[in-house]
């Protein structure tokens, strides 16, 4: 799929490889593709896609390596809190599908970005800029990494990076 | 004693493994080296040994389940009869979040409701959304509403001064609907122009005495009007929406009414098909339904441009309200001396202020062709 919407793409492509995502399924999993809007470069090769609740108490938006992680909160704020969850994952961040992610999420009453990366002046700062420009009147909050190089020792690395219980917390936080 | 086999650890990169499979059964004898099942990671298959000799007393892990590297896979005993210690968490879908005493769904609902969390009675040591649903069951809240959490705003609780909850009625739902929309999505201006009464009161007179009509249908007339502007400056029939202008197709024409205590939008759809008397009386007969409370539901909604007049009641000149998903709804009002106020309240993301000028001149005068 990725070499396909490569091919078709006439501008260089830039994958961001996850090593972790490696041994995970080919598996749509229950996700289903938001239509690609006219005006979203590229947002047909390079889909995003939506799972979960249509009348979501919170809005997971996440991508890469954090995906699974995000979704692991998901199921732990339905199951403990009772919250409907709805995960949305954009396959490209820039040119960042703008129209499409208005349109699913500029009604939404609350967003929480979760990223791996370092999220000040990212992909999350992007979106909830956009979302603040076009009137959004929700709640909103980001989670990622502290804006302090990644530690090479596991323990340390661990608690720099959000796992489920760093995700649950920051829900609750903007509930 | 019992001694545990534990998930072994194949890469540094990789917390979590597969079990693939157990190559010895429950109650069967290991020796120390023995390989007793398979884990895999994206890069590796790797044999599991046996570091003591023992009989297999059961598992822990199951193939195909994804565990935490360094949890028990399976326990061996010194005798086939042995117990199993008391079994460890091995699913990866746990929180060590402490579960705080209310869901946080249930926290919503109380909010909503403005309710305090020590009323409710808790369902197995937790309030829960079915124990809220409970209490307001037991205290005649309305369960469908409650359960609707999608509201992004804060939640507006009850005063602190003792009164009483009414329930709205429809129409009113339907007004507080519109206004609501206006304050949220419309940036809303308003704008009028003086002009001569005149010209439209001598226009629908002769209108009368041609069609034979009981009344002079001046704000039908003047309605028919703002129509044919409309199919000729598309914009003034059109919304906002995302980032795009929606130009309707057909004009929904929306006139107000108040009937008794209800205030109506009365809607002739597609309005632009009629010509002017088949249009003057289609407003006729909603208006008349209106009236008796009985506007279809195709008739009470859909509006794609407004009209709104208070000169029944001799106002000189109002702002009216944008209806949902409009851009100008106009303001006509009683005149003075030969004179009137006709004014529009408009979405200033769709309309600036000079184009509602150039439609209110328009409008002013009626169109003799």
């Amino acid at each position: 799929m990725l070499i396909n919407a490569s091919a078709c793409w006439p501008n260089p492509t830039l994958f961001l490889e996850h090593k972790l995502l490696y041994a995970e399924k080919q598996d749509s999993a229950g996700y289903e593709e938001i239509k690609a809007e006219a005006g979203d470069l590229g947002a047909d090769l390079f889909p995003t896609l939506r799972a979960g609740s249509q009348d979501p108490d919170i809005t997971l938006l996440s991508y890469g390596g954090m995906l699974p992680v995000a979704e692991k909160a998901a199921r732990l704020l339905e199951e403990n809190e009772e919250l409907t969850v709805e995960i949305i994952a954009p396959a490209m961040l820039a040119p960042l599908p703008r129209f499409a992610l208005l349109k699913a999420l500029l009604h939404r009453p609350r967003i929480l970005v979760v990223e791996e990366a370092h999220h000040q002046f990212g992909f999350s700062a992007e979106v909830l800029a956009m979302l603040m420009e076009n009137g959004y009147r929700g709640k909103v909050a980001r989670l990622g990494t502290a804006p302090v190089p990644i530690a090479s020792a596991r323990s340390l690395e661990s608690a720099q990076l959000p796992d489920e219980n760093a995700i649950v917390a920051a829900v609750l936080d903007i509930l | 004693m019992a001694t545990a086999i534990y998930v072994p650890r194949i890469n540094n990169n990789d917390d979590e493994v597969k079990v693939l499979a157990f190559d010895v059964a429950i109650g069967s004898k290991v020796e120390n080296g023995q390989i007793v099942g398979q884990v895999e990671t994206d890069k590796a298959v790797l044999d599991v040994t046996a570091a003591a000799a023992g009989f297999v007393l059961g598992f822990v892990a199951n193939p195909d389940e994804v565990v935490k590297v360094g949890s028990v896979m399976l326990w061996l005993g010194e005798n086939v009869d042995e117990a199993i210690p008391e079994p460890q968490e091995t699913s990866l879908l746990r929180s060590t979040a402490k579960n705080s005493e209310i869901t946080a769904k249930a926290r919503l609902l109380l909010a909503q409701n403005g309710l305090q969390a020590e009323l409710v009675t808790p369902i197995d040591g937790r309030i829960t959304v079915e124990a809220v649903e409970r209490y307001l069951a037991a205290q005649g809240g309305a369960k469908a509403e409650a359960t609707k959490a999608t509201e992004s705003r804060a939640t507006d609780v009850l005063p602190d001064v003792a009164g009483n909850q009414v329930s709205l009625s429809r129409e009113e739902k339907g007004m507080a609907a519109t206004v609501t929309w206006h304050r949220d999505f419309a940036v809303a201006g308003y704008i009028e122009i003086e002009y001569e009464l005149g010209p439209w009161v001598e226009y629908a007179k002769q209108f009368q005495d041609k069609n034979g009509l009981l009344m002079p249908p001046l704000l039908p007339l003047m309605a028919w009007r703002l129509i044919q502007i409309a199919q000729e400056k598309t914009h003034l029939n059109a919304t906002i929406v995302g980032n795009k202008r929606y130009e309707y197709s057909p004009v929904n024409l929306g006139f107000t009414i108040q009937a008794g205590e209800a205030l109506y939008l009365a809607v002739v759809r597609n309005a632009q098909t009629q010509d002017e008397l088949g249009f003057v009386n289609a407003l006729g007969d909603v208006l008349r339904r209106a009236a008796g409370h009985n506007l279809k539901e195709s008739e009470a909604s859909g509006a794609t441009i407004g009209f709104s007049s208070m000169e029944r009641w001799k106002v000189t000149r109002h702002i009216p309200i944008l209806s949902p998903h409009t851009s100008l709804m106009i303001a006509h009002a009683a005149g003075q001396g030969g004179k009137g106020v006709l004014g529009a309240s408009y979405d200033h993301r769709v309309l600036n202020g000079g184009q509602v000028v150039a439609m209110l001149k328009k409008l002013a005068v009626p169109n003799k062709n």
